[in-house]
């Protein structure tokens, strides 16, 4: 555990830690795809994880920018947060996939993209899924990084720059799962939510990450 | 490889003629054994379907190998052949072939891509093969022909989207829904294509189905045939938001369900998805209804709008299956000419050995003052002169077998060597 600690988590830039998100989003789409065998995800998921790479490359490469990856509590931190944060990616891409599926429903017009992608109900339960999977891994990760702090910084949690974002993801996430379990939203305006939702998120994260 | 087709299809022919030229298939055995007398005996296949009527021979000497089919197929049904004449097509050799692989694959057919005709051509040759009007040749290029067929379907997408107004129907519904078998569909107006559509939906998994009609005892007697449940039409407000998919073909003369309507459903739903299949004109269903967020109403226009790209996408897929078919042909072909080589190889070989054995004979014969040693060293050169001679002319043939320069080579083999005289 050590070894692969040092080996593969062990990054002190920004560049590393958007490579690692972006590994994330390989793993997850992977197994997504094994699940649903949702061949269409591929064309959404791996751009992003493209993204992620070229961002890590476009940002400053100051070394002394990230707390130095030795805590079991900061390695752990940074897992969870980085899958939750990759299943949600899943549900941009799933709520991406279905507002065209229903664009193309909506305008009559069959042939096109529409036939590659799967079914709207489809798409809904997998939204679904990856917010059920991605809210509690977001959970976990919050409160691994608060133990982490306790222990690096002096308390679980100091009010800045860089945490309050992470209340607001938590918060935005928490509302979609809920919405969509309890309130019954789904459809159109959901997907639309989950879309606008990541793209907040993932500015959250970069000022998370950042400061 | 002389394969010969004469036939004709609905392409020019009208129905009229066609109908009078149809052979139906409890009774091929006689017409094939009449077909036997224009082919000489050699092979020969009917076919015959409500668009088209071939008929294919294996014929030795083709001048007259069309002629023959086209006098056969006015003989048999008593009508003159100038009256037939100008509807009939004739293909011969890799042409013929080329043309049975595209009506195998469908790509001849009325709707490309339809299903029915590779099983018909299926029966027709077995039906023959069992006739024995059948003989290798036939056997080898027929069951070509259906894995031709299945190449072209697994390969391309001719076969794959709707090209019916109720399939589209089904079609979509499924891009909405992922497993139809927990859904209920709501039929209102007991016409033929809701019918139609309700069975295909069921065929894919529907089982709650609801009929709703203005008299209850239609709307029951049409459920009860399709193991659903009638309802009252009068109370449509309290079972609509029951409905995923509904399709509807009343002869009303204003819309039955309006926007409101569909909006109250949705609120008691949850904003689940709703599917309107509107198939009445005029219309039932009120086309702003289209507007709201998770539902989606396709009229008889928009279904047939589907249906049209459909049909021109298997045309684009059908272009593939051109190209398959074509490599296949060339295939078949380059097999015929390896398989005419052989027999070739052999009477030169045999005829060779014949004129050794004859000047050896001669030769013993006359002076017959030779030791054992010395006539085994005479009947050894022999051998070797002939095999040596032979040798190179052999090779060439066999690697040119592949190129258009291999028959004719085989041809001329033929011709300067005699060997088609002879048959030893």
């Amino acid at each position: 555990m050590e070894a692969s600690r040092a080996g593969v988590l062990l990054f002190s830039e920004v560049y590393g830690a958007t490579a690692f998100f972006s590994w994330t989003v390989l793993l997850v789409y992977l197994i997504a795809e094994a699940l649903t065998r949702i061949r269409a995800l591929g064309s959404f998921l791996v751009p992003i994880a493209l993204l992620a790479l070229v961002l890590g490359l476009a940002l400053p490469h100051d070394a002394a920018l990230l707390p130095p990856l030795t805590s079991f509590w900061l390695i752990t931190h940074v897992v969870l947060a980085f899958l939750g944060n990759a299943a949600f990616a899943l549900t941009f891409c799933g709520g991406l996939m279905y507002l065209i599926q229903d664009r193309y429903l909506k305008a009559k017009q069959p042939g096109g993209l529409s036939a590659h992608l799967p079914s709207l109900e489809m798409l809904d339960r997998l939204n679904f899924w990856a917010l059920a999977f991605g809210v509690p891994l977001l959970t976990q990760g919050i409160i691994t990084g608060a133990i982490w702090a306790r222990y690096a910084r002096g308390s679980f949690w100091i009010w800045q720059r860089t945490t309050w974002p992470l209340i607001v993801i938590w918060g935005i996430y928490l509302g979609l799962f809920i919405g969509r379990w309890y309130l019954g939203w789904r459809g159109r305006r959901a997907a639309l939510a989950v879309v606008v939702g990541f793209c907040a998120v993932s500015l959250g994260y970069l000022l998370h990450t950042l400061g | 490889m002389h394969i010969v087709v004469v036939g004709l299809s609905h392409k020019v022919t009208p129905v009229e003629l066609r109908e009078r030229l149809y052979f139906p298939d409890t009774a091929l055995e006689e017409p094939l054994e009449k077909l036997a007398h224009y082919t000489e005996g050699g092979d020969r296949v009917i076919l015959s379907t409500c668009n088209r009527v071939e008929v294919y021979g294996h014929i030795q000497h083709l001048a007259h190998g069309s002629t023959r089919l086209r006098q056969f197929l006015s003989d048999y049904h008593g009508i003159p052949l100038e009256e037939i004449e100008p509807y009939l097509y004739t293909y011969h050799g890799a042409a013929a072939l080329r043309h049975l692989f595209r009506v195998v694959s469908s790509l001849d057919s009325l709707v490309v891509g339809e299903p029915q005709i590779t099983a018909q051509v299926k029966e027709a040759f077995a039906i023959a093969r069992r006739a024995q009007a059948t003989g290798s040749v036939f056997n080898q290029v027929f069951e070509r022909a259906f894995a031709v067929a299945k190449r072209v379907r697994t390969e391309t997408r001719i076969g794959e989207q709707a090209v019916s107004v109720s399939y589209a129907a089904v079609a979509l519904a499924k891009k909405i829904f992922q497993d139809l078998n927990a859904k209920t569909v709501l039929i209102i107006g007991a016409g033929e294509m809701s019918e139609l559509t309700a069975r295909h939906l069921i065929s894919q998994g529907v089982k709650n189905l609801l009929v709703a009609n203005r008299t209850l005892d239609r709307a029951r007697e049409l459920a009860e045939r399709l193991q659903g449940q009638g309802v009252p039409l009068g109370e449509l407000s309290g079972y609509l938001h029951h409905a995923d998919i509904v399709v509807t073909s009343t002869g009303a003369p204003a819309p039955i369900i309006s926007k409101a309507d569909v909006q109250n459903a949705l609120r008691l739903r949850k904003n689940r998805p709703m599917f309107f299949i509107d198939i009445a004109v005029p219309r039932d269903i009120d086309a702003t209804v289209n507007d709201l967020d998770n539902v989606y109403l396709y009229d008889i226009d928009d279904l047939q709008l589907v249906v049209q790209e459909n049909l021109r996408a298997r045309q684009r897929e059908a272009a593939l299956g051109e190209m398959i078919i074509e490599r296949e042909v060339e295939d078949v072909l380059r097999w015929f000419d390896e398989q005419q080589i052989v027999p070739a190889v052999i009477r030169l070989r045999r005829k060779a050995e014949a004129i050794r054995n004859q000047e050896l004979a001669k030769l013993f014969a006359k002076s017959g003052a030779f030791s054992d040693a010395e006539r085994e060293a005479i009947e050894a050169m022999a051998s070797s002169i002939i095999n040596k001679l032979l040798h190179t002319p052999i090779v060439r043939l066999k690697q040119e077998s592949q190129s258009k320069a291999g028959s004719r080579y085989l041809q001329a083999l033929r011709d300067l060597f005699s060997l088609d005289d002879d048959r030893q």
